[in-house]
């Protein structure tokens, strides 16, 4: 029977990219941190097997692009949600030549393709939480009213609301999605904030999981056949205290990946992939 | 003097034709024609043509109408013919007098459909600019059809959010029908997949099972399903179909509206409006509330707890709602709709939509003579009763023949879906410019400051600015006559400003009653005393919901401070007691609120997933936890204060019993006609917080304690909840055991809420005499209708 806007949190399938050597020198920060290429390096290769092996998701890995530093986190180039991707238009310039790929091995996954093409929009899919009942946009640095009004007009069955980002990178840098109906979020009173505003435009009533580093608020969920319940999310040596609060979650497979190395230049573990729900066909 | 009945009701109407003889065959009935006959028989036969037994709620209004009024018996009565549109896209055709009242005609169609649970729906009709309208049951159909034909449709008027809970299938066919006009009108957008899901549950719905000998593979093709329909959907929706072997019809029915429900537009009315920098926006009114957009975007949203007041003037329509977390003060927000009528219109969708989604019962209809003010409120059932008197149909499942075998009319009729143009598309998303001037307000911090906020309130204090602001509301509040154009001119008449003098007035006389704390709240209703004024007011409180809560904290302490605890406590308890509730402890609690978000985190030291409490339950949650109450020092005392002030008669705050007094002074005789078009609905929050002395020192919250246990204890009676939380903590070498409890007391008016509040103390303190009441925090949510009921 066909039911629409079921099933939050499953994925069958992931697009990820590999990581540019070009990353450690050239990638956009907002820190000035140097970043060592062989840990970059390690951590992919880690969140890739985690996905493959310890998930069992079918991986599409692009290649790197030398001359697109970021183009390893591929979040920001496409936003999927049910059989539709939109494409994005990233707000940083030097990244749109990455939807590019993206869009290649999307389309090959025959999903319907929206494309950002006006050239007054930007959105970055970090900008972008998903909570399985609408979308939060948030309006950051990246992402303008105007890439949001286009989210908004390809995904027409959510409510689309626009959320202020008062600080940190994306939206995503802190909160994300940690179940069905729940939402990680990141202690700081911008992060508190902003997810009052989320929750007076909501009609929905989500359960919320404070945790006490707003980037470790960027996690990983998943509801995978055989699994259960699953979360990818910060490692203790990253944030100590929040991984405490994760272990304390019970019903949950948990997964910790180190993203520390990918951090330096402002990627959250939600960055590193595209989820993808291939349903046998309707 | 007559032949046949049927073709010529008046005539047969004359000759008051036994009932049993005349058919039931409105449809056919030609155009009623001037003719001369008793208006009584007339309308026997008529409703005889209407059908079978003569029950609605109707007749007994007009019979009894007859019987004492003689006189309009002589007078020539008027028929007029109704076309109505029904939601399968057939006309109805039936006769109604012209003076009949909304409901006859509304009552005619519901029988003539079969429908018995007719509240979610209503009939609307286009008026001279083509604009949707609901016609008024309550109100002379003649008044409100005016200049145009007596057209109507019939529609889906507050959409259910939860459809299985409807009673019958017959009821869910029409709100499937009506969905169906949405989405293909577009209404209700819908993706590429949705269209094809919805669209497979209608096909199965209206055919049955797919049949590969019947249909072909263009069967699907003479269907409308969406706006844009192509090719490639109707295979999709073919092979869905083809899935659904054996589902019934109302199962089908059941998959559409299951799905359609959680679309984001669905049962959201769209108003154009305009915020104050004149940005084009939408306002979508729905069962939880006001939404804002801008384009496709959600902007912002009221939930209906968060809106204390809706008002309209002339064109512009105000919302004044309760202070954010981050607010200390309401604020009204401005919008300007494209002209009065749609500010009106837009006025009572959002009084019937509060009405029939958030009270249990509707307020009580003014009375006709003496009630100056606007007469307009939601006459229906609630949907809470409507609910309730579904669950008490008995009949049958009636059978009703879906549009299958009308399946070409069917077609053709969704074709005419043009004939509704719709009013508000909401994927009209206009190309307009960038502008993110919105969001440059938004950014700020003050969500409400997201459109534009008109008053702030703390700027009433301020002599010159509230002249200002008194005088321009009121001008324009001359200006709201029906007819505007006549109007303009008065607004370079200077007469109001003798009013304004006195509102002005007015506002400090209640800063002076009241005290700081208060002059904000009651400031701040400097417009709705305008917009009041002029009205002879009657009063009406409908106490809905009502939370009563205690904290009972067992802390080491001196027999001294103890001492002065209870002191303190009861004294409390008194004042509370005697001085009834006063609505000033809001602002307050807001501010209290403020400095909770942060605290939370480092408190729950083991971080539990906790529930994102919307807005409107915000305050009873807070109070929830210990951690609240450190931030309550400085405020402590000020609060019992105040409640000792106000005066004990004063269910209402000053800003209802202010306009009651000073209607009379007003000059101007003219302005009456105004305030019929005046706000009603008033929406109340009251928090007041009863907290002990001793509290101060015991509250270096900073280091927390560490929690030892925690305990939930839920009990429930008919009217009461009863929530006990138990939490024992280690603090610096102390434990302490925090029993806090939540009495939620529910129901009309009629409870005795102080009382049920003192006997939950004395419970408290019987069940633990070793401690003692520290805090007592009464959270109540009234609805206030201005206009009527008495004080």
């Amino acid at each position: 029977m066909a039911e629409l806007l079921a099933g939050f949190g499953c994925y069958t399938h992931a697009v990820v990219r590999a990581v540019p050597r070009s990353l450690a020198t050239q990638a956009l920060r907002s820190g000035n941190l140097e970043v060592d290429p062989l840990k970059v390096q390690q951590e992919q290769e880690y969140y890739v097997s985690v996905l493959t092996q310890r998930l069992g998701l079918e991986v599409i890995e692009l290649p790197a692009d030398e001359t697109q530093p970021d183009c390893v986190f591929v979040e920001d180039a496409a936003v999927v949600c049910e059989n539709t991707a939109l494409i994005t238009r990233p707000g940083a310039e030097s990244r749109r030549g990455e939807a590019e790929a993206m869009k290649r091995a999307l389309t090959e996954l025959d999903l319907n393709i929206v494309e950002m093409t006006d050239e007054t929009a930007t959105l970055d899919g970090g900008d972008v939480l998903f909570t399985g009942r609408e979308f939060f946009v948030g309006l950051s640095k990246r992402t303008n009213q105007r890439g949001a009004e286009i989210l908004a007009d390809t995904f027409k069955d959510y409510s689309v609301s626009t959320v202020p980002v008062l600080q940190g990178f994306h939206l995503k840098s802190f909160c994300s999605m940690a179940g069905p109906d729940l939402i990680a979020i990141g202690s700081s009173e911008a992060a508190q904030k902003t997810l009052k505003i989320m929750q007076q435009m909501s009609d929905h009533k989500y359960d919320k999981l404070t945790l006490p580093d707003d980037l470790a608020a960027n996690c990983i969920y998943m509801n995978l056949p055989n699994k259960g319940h699953v979360l990818l999310h910060c490692t203790p040596e990253e944030f100590p205290e929040s991984a405490k609060v994760f272990e304390k979650l019970k019903d949950h497979m948990l997964i910790p990946v180190s993203n520390e190395e990918k951090g330096k230049v402002d990627g959250a573990l939600t960055c590193c992939s595209v989820l993808i729900n291939k349903k046998s066909k309707i | 003097m007559t032949t046949e009945p049927e073709t010529k009701p008046e005539q047969q109407g004359a000759s008051a034709a036994p009932p049993q003889t005349a058919p039931p065959i409105d449809n056919e009935l030609p155009p009623a024609a001037a003719h001369s006959t008793p208006v009584r028989k007339d309308q026997a036969g008529e409703r005889d043509a209407g059908g079978k037994a003569d029950q609605q709620p109707s007749e007994d209004d007009r019979t009894s109408h007859w019987s004492k009024s003689p006189v309009k018996v002589t007078r020539r009565p008027r028929n007029m013919q109704c076309k109505i549109t029904l939601l399968d896209g057939s006309d109805y055709t039936c006769v109604v007098e012209k003076r009949d009242k909304g409901q006859v005609l509304f009552e005619k169609v519901c029988e003539h459909l079969n429908l018995l649970e007719k509240d979610y729906f209503g009939i609307t009709y286009r008026d001279v600019e083509n604009q949707k309208n609901w016609l008024d049951p309550a109100k002379d159909m003649k008044k409100q059809i005016r200049g145009i034909a007596w057209n109507f449709f019939f529609n889906v008027k507050f959409y259910p959010p939860e459809p299985a809970l409807l009673s019958e299938d017959i009821t869910r066919y029409y709100l499937c029908l009506q969905l169906r006009d949405d989405i293909m009108s577009g209404r209700l957008p819908c993706s590429f997949a949705t269209h094809t899901v919805l669209g497979s549950y209608t096909v199965q719905s209206e055919l049955g099972d797919y049949d590969p000998d019947e249909y072909g593979t263009d069967y699907i093709s003479e269907f409308r399903f969406a706006p844009q329909q192509t090719k490639e959907m109707e295979e999709k929706i073919t092979d869905l179909h083809k899935t659904y072997k054996g589902m019934t019809p109302a199962e089908a029915e059941m998959h559409f509206l299951e799905n359609v429900k959680k679309l984001s537009m669905y049962g959201v009315d769209l108003h154009h409006a305009k915020d104050s920098e004149g940005v084009e926006i939408m306002l979508g009114v729905c069962s939880s509330g006001l939404l804002i957009y801008r384009d496709r975007l959600r902007i912002n949203r009221f939930a209906w707890p968060k809106v204390l007041k809706i008002s309209y003037k002339r064109n512009n329509f105000y919302i004044k709602i309760r202070p954010g977390e981050f607010e200390q003060f309401e604020s009204t927000i401005g919008f300007k709709l494209p002209n009065h009528r749609a500010a009106k219109r837009l006025w009572k969708v959002c009084v019937e939509h509060h009405t029939f989604f958030r009270l249990v019962s509707p307020e009580t209809p003014p009375k006709k003579f003496l009630t100056l003010g606007s007469k307009f409120r939601y006459s229906g059932r609630t949907q809470a009763q409507t609910r309730r008197a579904s669950s008490q149909i008995v009949r049958p499942a009636p059978y009703f023949e879906r549009s299958s075998s009308k399946r070409y009319t069917m077609s053709r009729s969704l074709d005419g879906a043009q004939r509704s143009t719709p009013m508000n598309t909401a994927n009209g998303t206009r190309p307009t410019e960038m502008g993110t001037a919105l969001y440059g307000t938004a950014k700020g911090v003050a969500v409400s400051d997201l459109i534009t906020t008109v008053t702030p309130e703390r700027k009433t204090t301020e002599d010159e600015g509230e002249q200002d602001r008194v005088m321009l509301v009121d001008s324009v509040a001359l200006l709201e006559e029906e007819d505007e154009s006549t109007k303009v001119t008065e607004v370079s008449q200077p007469s109001p400003l003798t009013p304004i003098r006195q509102d002005t007035r007015t506002d400090f006389t209640d800063t002076a009653v009241d005290g700081d704390l208060t002059a904000t709240e009651s400031d701040q209703d400097d417009e709705s005393e305008i917009k009041t004024q002029f009205i002879k007011q009657n009063k009406e409180v409908n106490v809905f919901i009502r939370h009563s809560k205690l904290m009972i904290e067992e802390i080491d302490q001196t027999p001294d401070e103890l001492l002065k605890h209870q002191t303190n406590i009861s004294e409390l308890k008194r004042t509370f007691l005697e001085g009834g509730t006063d609505r000033t402890g809001l602002t307050e609690w807001e501010k209290r609120l403020s400095s909770s978000p942060l605290r939370s985190p480092r408190l729950d030291e083991a971080p539990m997933i906790e529930p994102l409490v919307p807005e409107e339950m915000k305050q009873e949650s807070a109070v929830g936890g210990s951690t609240t109450q450190d931030s309550l020092k400085d405020r402590r005392v000020d609060v019992p204060s105040e409640s000792q002030k106000s005066h004990p008669e004063d269910i209402q705050s000053e800003e209802e019993k202010q306009p009651s007094d000073k209607p009379l002074d007003q000059p101007q005789s003219e302005p009456l006609g105004d305030t019929q078009q005046m706000p009603v609905i008033h929406t109340e929050m009251k928090t007041i917080t009863y907290e002990s002395m001793q509290q101060g020192e015991a509250d270096e919250d900073t280091e927390p304690g560490i929690l030892m246990s925690a305990q939930t204890i839920t009990s429930e009676t008919s009217s009461t909840t009863t929530t006990t939380h138990i939490t024992k903590t280690v603090k610096g070498g102390i434990s302490e055991t925090r029993i806090e409890k939540r009495i939620v007391i529910s129901g009309d008016a009629d409870i005795d809420h102080d009382e049920a509040l003192a006997q939950a103390i004395k419970e408290a303190k019987e069940q633990h005499p070793d401690m003692s009441v520290t805090k007592v925090v009464v959270h109540k949510e009234t609805e206030i209708t201005p206009e009527e009921g008495e004080e």
